[in-house]
């Protein structure tokens, strides 16, 4: 809790303005009601405090003032929240940029998806709706237990126990009673949904095997017990609200009758009335209960990413090295979860050469690669590019010797231009055309309708995995780095698609040296040599 | 989905012709769950997957529409060997872009822009069918650089 509301800090003045703000126009509120007290008062000739015209222009005031605070109050919250969120997001992906591809690796795709959207948004809640409410609560009892008091101590003993009772109790009980309801619900909410996309994009399927009948059954059912969850949701919804009127009534009640056996009329009448419009800011806590589990744990998921130290760092500051030549010298390395991938391996790879390297999955040439890039660091030995070790290079520099053209290329939602020249921010027209003939791949862009301006986007899914393969190895040549990294290119490709990918990289590997690494022996028909790599041994 | 009322021993057959049952036995089996759009297999063993399904639903008639495009060589070669063997008790349409595919038909159709341009055997349509004989050097050209094989 203390690092989320760190975070706030640089806003600590627009904070304590929504607070001020905040209480300011309870206590407007509340005092309406008082000062209506004060006019019958004064009616009943029982006090001289205010004329009747005073009163009622305190009245009109404060009922003017009341309605500008409010939307001040939440315009403060809300710009405070998103001004914070902007912030976060920009250190998440920050941090996100210092920790890949390294943390990219293995299963945890989807909790980072999560964190940065979810649990980001889930934050927004905390900051916009929480942190104030408290502070106004907390600051608006202690004014109003003073006022009270002000007319005996016990009446402001009894109101501080209404408002603990009605802000802190009741909001504890509830949230431990509707437990893992919000949870749950959302979980079937979320299995629903799926279920229904899932049947609309295999309708094909559904019809082909006569399977509808028994599909809309299915999605009859989880229907109904997406209502079981939510009835029950509901119910606790409405004991908590029933309690809640409850106890303030009776608190009231209590009110009534203490003030009327320990102070004259007058202060029965201003207490009780004090008591009964003041309930407020502290209901609205009553709604923070639920979530405010989540939004710790949502909290401390964004927290941590922030302060996780990545495997590699940024290298500056050293020389600059042209390509000669590269090779991996006794390398031992395994990642983080323990499993040794490469033992004592050697590799030498000359300059102007393509080598080819094979072996079964999980055999460690694809980890090989990786750490050519560096984007692991070796436990043992070195990595060398043209006799220099890979960490006394700039990285900068190191991005520039070396291409990578993995598996699957990604494609932004963009044009298909944009997304070549990532690869050469000042590419000409004329190079990103040369480097798609090379890769075979400009004669499928021209018979586009819009050639290289067609948005991806529109494509998206219906561009081929070899299109896009041939896209990959575009942005490669583009990039026209000496030392080109291929991490089974062609692997998701069918056979005619792959000869395509191989015949581009044999016809253009002129001036470059090439690492290509596939677990098909046929993929090494254009190498130069090839070596076996099998349980992280050279074989 | 294919055949509600299969047993598991034919399920575990079906696995076995598309070359899935190991894969699955170092899973969960016949339990194993599939993520959404199947994101927790690759397109190869997804269409294995398909196929093994319609080997279930037993129709007398096979049509598969550019099956083993953009899947993998393996899955692809384990998938036509299983095509081919289907036809020899069922009627099967072979619908590809790949002519090494459709190389041990009975009958092949040449189709260009709707229009039917030849029909016959491998061999008589290399014969007569100038296009079809173009077609097939180029892609033979081609398929050699992924056999290990460069003039």
């Amino acid at each position: 809790m203390a690092r989320l509301v760190g975070l706030v800090r640089p806003l600590t003045g627009y904070m304590l303005l929504a607070i001020l703000m905040g209480l300011i126009g309870h206590l407007c509120a509340t005092f309406i009601t008082i000062f209506g007290g004060f006019a019958v008062l004064r009616l009943l000739g029982l006090s001289d405090a205010f004329s009747l015209q005073l009163i009622f222009v305190i009245v009109s005031v404060f009922a003017l003032v009341r309605g500008f605070l409010r939307y001040a109050e939440q315009a403060c919250n809300h710009f405070i929240a998103f001004k914070l969120l902007a912030r976060l997001r920009d250190k998440v992906f920050t941090a996100l940029r210092r920790l890949t591809p390294a943390k990219l690796e293995g299963r945890d795709k989807g909790n980072l998806i999560s964190i940065i959207t979810s649990d980001i948004e889930l934050l927004e809640v905390f900051y916009a709706h929480t942190i104030s409410p408290i502070c106004i609560a907390a600051l608006f009892t202690v004014v109003m237990v003073g006022f009270i008091g002000s007319y005996h101590w016990m009446l402001g003993l009894a109101a501080l126990l209404s408002y603990a009772l009605v802000g802190v109790v009741i909001p504890i009980f509830t949230s431990q009673m509707s437990g893992s309801n919000g949870a749950r619900f959302r979980g079937k909410s979320g299995a629903l949904a799926s279920f229904v996309l899932d049947s609309l994009r295999g309708l094909p399927e559904i019809v082909q095997y006569g399977q509808g009948e028994a599909r809309v059954q299915r999605m009859n059912q989880l229907t109904d017990d997406l209502a079981v969850e939510e009835a029950r949701m509901k119910r606790v919804t409405g004991w908590n609200m029933a309690v809640t009127n409850t106890v303030i009534l009776v608190c009231n009640i209590t009110m009534l009758l203490l003030s009327a056996h320990l102070v004259g009329f007058s202060g029965m009448l201003v207490c009780t009335l004090a008591l009964m419009s003041s309930f407020g800011p502290v209901v609205a806590l009553a709604a923070l209960g639920a979530t405010l589990q989540n939004t710790f744990a949502a909290g401390n998921r964004v927290l941590d990413l922030l302060e996780e130290t990545p495997v590699v760092h940024e290298i500056t500051g050293k020389a600059p090295v042209a390509f000669s030549g590269a090779s991996a010298q006794n390398i031992n390395f395994s990642y983080p979860n323990g499993e040794q991938i490469l033992s004592d391996f050697s590799v030498d790879i000359p300059q102007n050469q393509v080598i080819g390297i094979v072996g079964r999955s999980g055999s460690g040439k694809s980890t090989l690669l990786k750490l050519f890039m560096r984007f692991w660091q070796v436990q043992d030995g070195r990595i060398e590019i043209s006799g220099t070790s890979v960490d006394d290079i700039n990285t900068a520099n190191l991005r520039e010797l070396e291409g990578f053209v993995t598996q699957e290329t990604h494609l932004f939602q963009d044009s298909i231009r944009n997304n070549l020249k990532i690869a050469k921010l000042d590419a000409t027209d004329a190079e990103i055309m040369e480097a798609c003939k090379k890769a075979s791949v400009h004669d499928f862009i021209m018979q586009l309708p819009n050639g290289y301006d067609t948005p991806v986007g529109e494509l998206g899914d219906t561009l081929s995995g070899g299109e896009r393969q041939r896209l990959g190895l575009a942005r490669a040549f583009l990039h026209d780095a000496p030392f080109l990294l291929l991490d089974e290119p062609t692997s998701n490709l069918d056979s005619l698609n792959e000869a395509v990918i191989l015949r581009s990289l044999h016809e253009e590997r002129a001036g470059k040296t090439v690492v290509l690494v596939s677990h098909r022996k046929s993929t090494m028909g254009i190498v130069d040599v090839s070596y076996s790599v099998e349980h992280g041994r050279m074989s | 989905m294919g055949c509600p009322n299969a047993t598991d021993a034919q399920l575990w057959d079906a696995l076995e012709r598309v070359n899935l049952a190991d894969f699955l036995r170092g899973e969960q089996g016949l339990d194993t769950p599939l993520m959404e759009k199947a994101s927790n297999l690759s397109g190869g063993q997804c269409q294995r997957l398909a196929l093994a399904r319609a080997l279930l639903h037993d129709t007398p008639v096979y049509i598969f529409d550019e099956a083993t495009s953009n899947i993998d060589v393996e899955s692809e070669n384990d998938m036509m060997r299983e095509i081919h063997a289907l036809a020899k008790t069922k009627t099967v349409i072979l619908i590809s872009h790949r002519l090494a595919n459709v190389v041990g038909a009975d009958k092949i159709y040449v189709l260009e822009q709707g229009n039917l341009m030849g029909s016959g055997t491998q061999e008589s349509l290399l014969r007569e069918n100038a296009v079809y004989a173009n077609l097939w050097n180029t892609q033979q050209t081609l398929e050699r650089y992924g056999k290990g094989v460069i003039e």
